[in-house]
């Protein structure tokens, strides 16, 4: 009698352990893909340029959200990278007149 | 997707976004794996939450991490972020150019991934074996930690995931440690 009660503990506990285990998995993709969502929905507009007099590439990223074109003081940050897409030499900031 | 979500975001951002969000994920599953092997060294046992089923989560758990960990990994690499290579997730010494935050991180995946081989193979390795690598938990978690508050430029949201992660495990800790004391005082 003993026995079996234990037995039944431990499946319930087993249970228990299927139940919250899958549930982290469910809950583990589902904040990783919600998170991933606000990030993209909340980051700014992003650009790819050569830059002027610089040999390397540029990837700029705007301090707001200021749509397909530049506004006028708009701060960019850019990550300086060689061509080749190696490491990142530097981070600047500017500000730009462009419109 | 929609018109202005396809402006925004190319396949290289996607990536790149998908390692901050799993990034995030894996911290907290990280964090509650920490809690609930604390949890269990400290023979936590409620009718609800037995030994058994505390042990057995920080084991699913644990797998789980490591799992999104590879995500976490593999998103910036085959996205080709920053220039970033497979290498520098493993080897924190590997070159020059990568900043301590990213060697952090590899030196915490190096032991996450030491830790998880040593605990599938602890029958073979010994338990005092297992014991001493799996103390450097602490330690990896802790790289963890210092890798999610230095990298990235989203700053707010990444300190209030530190701080409520860094509060579980110290109250997790504080439990641990009350019960040994406990026992050595009943036990001397």
């Amino acid at each position: 009698m003993v026995q079996r009660s234990r037995l039944a503990a431990r499946e319930t506990a087993l249970s228990r352990v299927r139940t919250l285990t899958v549930a982290t998995i469910v809950v583990s993709v589902i904040a990783t893909i919600g998170i991933w969502a606000a990030i993209v929905i909340a980051s700014p507009r992003s650009d790819t340029n050569q830059a002027p007099g610089l040999s390397g590439s540029w990837t700029g990223r705007s301090s707001a959200r200021t749509g397909p074109r530049l506004a006028a003081g708009t701060t960019w940050e850019a990550q300086l990278q060689p061509a080749d897409s190696g490491p990142v030499l530097t981070t600047k900031t500017a500000r730009t007149d462009r419109t | 997707m929609s018109t202005g979500l396809a402006l925004r975001l190319t396949d290289k951002q996607a990536l790149a976004y998908l390692c901050r969000s799993s990034g995030f994920v894996v911290l907290v599953l990280l964090t509650a794996t920490m809690v609930l092997g604390l949890l269990t060294a400290g023979r936590l046992n409620s009718p609800r939450w037995s030994r058994l089923v505390v042990l057995s989560l920080h084991r699913n758990l644990s797998l789980i991490s490591v799992a999104l960990l590879f995500v976490h990994l593999l998103a910036p690499v085959i996205g080709g972020h920053l220039g970033l290579k497979l290498a520098y997730a493993f080897v924190p010494f590997v070159t020059a150019h990568i900043q301590v935050w990213t060697r952090a991180a590899s030196s915490a995946t190096d032991l996450i991934l030491l830790i998880t081989i040593v605990s599938l193979a602890r029958v073979k390795a010994g338990y005092r074996f297992w014991r001493w690598v799996h103390m450097t938990s602490y330690v990896a978690w802790s790289l963890a930690v210092v890798h999610a508050t230095g990298i990235g430029s989203d700053r707010r949201p990444v300190l209030m995931c530190d701080a409520v992660c860094i509060a579980a495990v110290a109250l997790a800790s504080g439990y641990r440690l009350r019960v040994r004391w406990t026992t050595a005082q009943r036990y001397p």
